[in-house]
């Protein structure tokens, strides 16, 4: 009994529909063929305007020019040069130790200036000669 | 126990390990010396030498007077005893003599020996010359010290030989020292004319004015070329040192001429001073382009 009952409104639902699509088919409005055409090319039109408009507003190729001229021609160096340093430490170095040296010089002079005027054996020849005679 | 003995292995390990590292920074700080503290090492030494020198010389001094006093005692006293006494203290006095001249001449060679700033070449020569005095002297004593009142007044005779000699040598090895001393102060000094020179070739490369460093080089130059010829004078001089007539003179001479090198090279040190000075304001750094780079590229 059940079963029956479902699929009766199964069948009703079906015929609903049907009648639904048929209705909606009738009620469309017939277009003369000339309206059809100028529908057609309005709506072509309208179609071209707007993909022009995007063409009138393409950036994709803005930078063209400035990637035309990295090619064509010779981009200076950016950025600083490298560069050596001279350094001048070791002639300061050179002449500190020629100030030592000569320091040291002057101390040298000294102790062989003590050694050659040394006296205290220059009366040796009066005390030999009172021995051997 | 087991702990105990544990602890123990480890002080004993780590003791260990300290000792060696101590003794491995020991060592390395030895042969690390510097070149003042070998020079201060060397001064300590001669210093020690001289005073080793002078030690005799009061020795000497008190023999000489042992030596008057016993003749004054023989001359009041003319017995054996007092001429054996005379005799002993003529033995020491030229035994305390002799002493007196090897120390006096040890002291030099000390001087010369341990410093870094005299050629070996020269040092040897020096020094061979020192030994050969040192060698006559020594063998004196054995035969001074069993002489026979005759071989007494033999000995001393010699003696007095060598003594007007070594006075001439003494002065003539002193002055080759000068002249060494000075001519390895000046090769030295004459090496740094190159560098300083490559130094300002440098700067003018970087483009640097350069024209009043390179004056100041040529004035260095200069007193160094200046101070040359007077190392060559002092050394003809002392070479010359021959006989007791001249020695005086001659070693005066060239002791002159190493008094004015060494004036030249206190100038050429001070010209270096200003180069110096110039190239600090030049900048210590100065930068130099080494190469630009170029990224050109084909469009063909």
């Amino acid at each position: 009994m059940t079963k029956k009952i479902y699929f009766l409104i199964g069948v009703l639902v079906l015929i609903i529909l049907v009648t639904a699509v048929i209705c909606r088919q009738s009620q469309k409005v017939v277009v003369s063929p000339i309206e059809k055409d100028l529908t057609a090319e309005e709506e072509s039109f309208e179609q071209d305007i707007n993909e022009l408009e995007e063409l009138s507003q393409d950036t994709s190729l803005d930078d063209l020019e400035e990637g035309l001229t990295e090619i064509t021609e010779e981009k200076p160096v950016s950025g600083t040069p490298e560069t050596e340093k001279i350094e001048t430490v070791s002639i300061e170095n050179l002449e500190s130790e020629l100030a030592s040296e000569l320091s040291s010089f002057s101390d040298d002079l000294n102790d062989l200036g003590e050694l050659e005027g040394d006296t205290s054996l220059d009366n040796l020849d009066t005390r030999l000669s009172g021995i051997s005679e | 126990m087991k702990t105990t003995m544990k602890n123990f292995t480890k002080i004993i390990s780590g003791l260990a390990l300290s000792a060696i590292l101590f003794g491995v920074i020991g060592l390395s700080g030895v042969s690390a010396q510097t070149l003042k503290q070998k020079d201060e090492a060397a001064k300590a030494e001669y210093n020690q030498a001289r005073q080793q020198y002078l030690n005799e010389v009061n020795l000497y001094k008190s023999a000489r007077q042992e030596l008057l006093n016993a003749k004054t005692k023989y001359q009041q006293l003319k017995n054996v005893e007092n001429k054996e006494a005379v005799e002993d203290a003529a033995r020491n006095f030229l035994e305390k003599a002799v002493n007196s001249l090897i120390k006096r001449l040890e002291t030099i060679k000390n001087w010369v020996a341990n410093r870094r700033i005299i050629s070996e070449s020269e040092k040897q020569t020096i020094i061979a010359e020192i030994d050969q005095d040192i060698v006559w002297l020594q063998e004196r004593l054995p035969g001074i010290q069993t002489a026979s009142a005759e071989g007494i007044k033999e000995e001393a005779k010699e003696i007095r030989e060598y003594w007007k000699n070594h006075r001439v040598r003494v002065k003539r090895i002193i002055g080759q020292i000068e002249a060494a001393r000075i001519n390895f102060l000046l090769t030295k000094v004459e090496s740094f004319s190159a560098k300083v020179g490559e130094k300002i070739q440098e700067l003018k490369a970087a483009g640097k004015d350069t024209s009043q460093l390179e004056t100041r080089l040529a004035d260095f130059n200069s007193k160094l070329a200046l101070a040359r010829e007077k190392y060559e004078a002092a050394k003809a001089k002392f070479q010359a040192i021959s006989s007791l007539a001249d020695v005086q003179q001659l070693f005066r001479e060239g002791h002159q001429f190493i008094v004015q090198a060494n004036q030249y090279i206190r100038q050429a040190h001070a010209q270096l001073v200003k180069i110096v000075a110039e190239m600090k304001k030049m900048g210590q750094e100065v930068a130099v382009p080494t190469g630009e780079t170029s990224e050109a590229t084909s469009t063909d």
